[in-house]
């Protein structure tokens, strides 16, 4: 049962920081081990993935580059969050209480409206730095790889009992 | 005349793939194929719900007409989702700025009102049913939408 648990929640964290691919600003309350290697090697590929795919000019990718990091900084810290409320469900869903599903729907809920709010602000921001086709063709990259993370998290995650 | 071809296909791949998720039907459309498969796919995903849920009688009762209800108003910003990937794929090879802006308020919206809708039926759902199964059902929604998205995001071109 534990070891189902455990699973589990492995499996998940591994998904969110394979597809997220986030990085929290706050390194000292976690050791400085293997996962922190694999995060930083996933924050580089999708900026390597996002570059590829962007084309930017010289003076589009000096605008175009701290208003990316600023965004992701944000999507770690509401990804932050998703993790945790996944380590919660994990560890209670078998034996869920009402007010345990009720806490987690109503977080859950919020986390995805703060998404589409900040997903709206950065679009904005992009398109000032690089021009709306390309700002667009961003949010349509970003959209792909939570598209992924979705999909994962809905495969993987079991049923409230 | 390849790029038209390329937007036939991903104009109709598109549409299934809404469909399969969307699928309930209004009544005035014409008795065609289409309106067969998606009655058909109504049902399926009713059943797959009904399986999922295991709600008793009394449950059951309260929950059918607001689970109508929802696929009824979901399938309206569904649609919407159609209309803009129809529109995407005839303008994504030469999009002017004014397309651009368009497609991104519109994507935008749509999200917000899908998200709007689910935090509405589900915080109604909650007052008559157990919130365990309402937090079930929440899962199960969210499993075929995130099929479709994963589905779309996989077929949809990147803007040029």
């Amino acid at each position: 049962m534990k070891g189902k648990t455990t699973a589990l929640i492995t499996v998940l964290t591994l998904i969110i920081f394979l597809a997220v691919f986030t990085i929290p600003a706050q390194t000292e309350d976690k050791p400085a081990d293997n996962m922190q290697l694999v995060q930083e090697k996933i924050k580089a590929d999708k900026k390597l993935f996002v570059a590829d795919n962007m084309q930017l000019t010289e003076k589009e990718a000096k605008a175009f580059w701290p208003v990316y990091d600023s965004y992701q900084k944000d999507l770690g810290k509401l990804n932050d969050r998703l993790l945790k409320l996944i380590d919660e469900y994990a560890k209670s869903y078998e034996t869920m209480t009402d007010q345990t599903a009720q806490n987690l729907t109503n977080r859950y809920l919020a986390l995805e409206s703060e998404r589409v709010k900040i997903l709206q602000s950065y679009v904005t921001k992009v398109s000032k730095a690089v021009g709306i086709k390309k700002a667009a063709r961003y949010m349509q990259l970003e959209n792909k790889i939570n598209a992924i993370v979705r999909f994962e998290l809905a495969a993987n995650i079991p049923l409230v009992k | 005349m390849k790029t038209c071809y390329r937007s036939t296909l991903l104009i109709a791949s598109a549409l299934i793939l809404l469909l399969l998720a969307a699928l309930p039907v209004r009544s005035q459309e014409k008795a065609d194929s289409m309106e067969a498969l998606r009655d058909a796919l109504k049902a399926d995903k009713k059943a797959f719900i009904a399986k999922y849920l295991q709600l008793t009688d009394a449950e059951g009762k309260e929950f059918w007409p607001y689970y109508n209800s929802y696929q009824f108003d979901l399938q309206k910003v569904n649609e919407r989702l159609v209309k803009l990937i129809n529109d995407y794929a005839k303008t994504s090879q030469n999009m002017s700025d004014q397309d651009a802006i368009k497609m991104v308020d519109t994507y935008l919206a749509i999200e917000q009102d899908q998200l709007k809708l689910k935090e509405l039926y589900f915080r109604t759902l909650r007052k008559t049913l157990p919130v365990k199964k309402v937090a079930r059902y929440l899962q199960l929604e969210n499993k075929m939408r995130a099929l479709v998205q994963y589905q779309l995001a996989a077929r949809v071109p990147l803007i040029k």
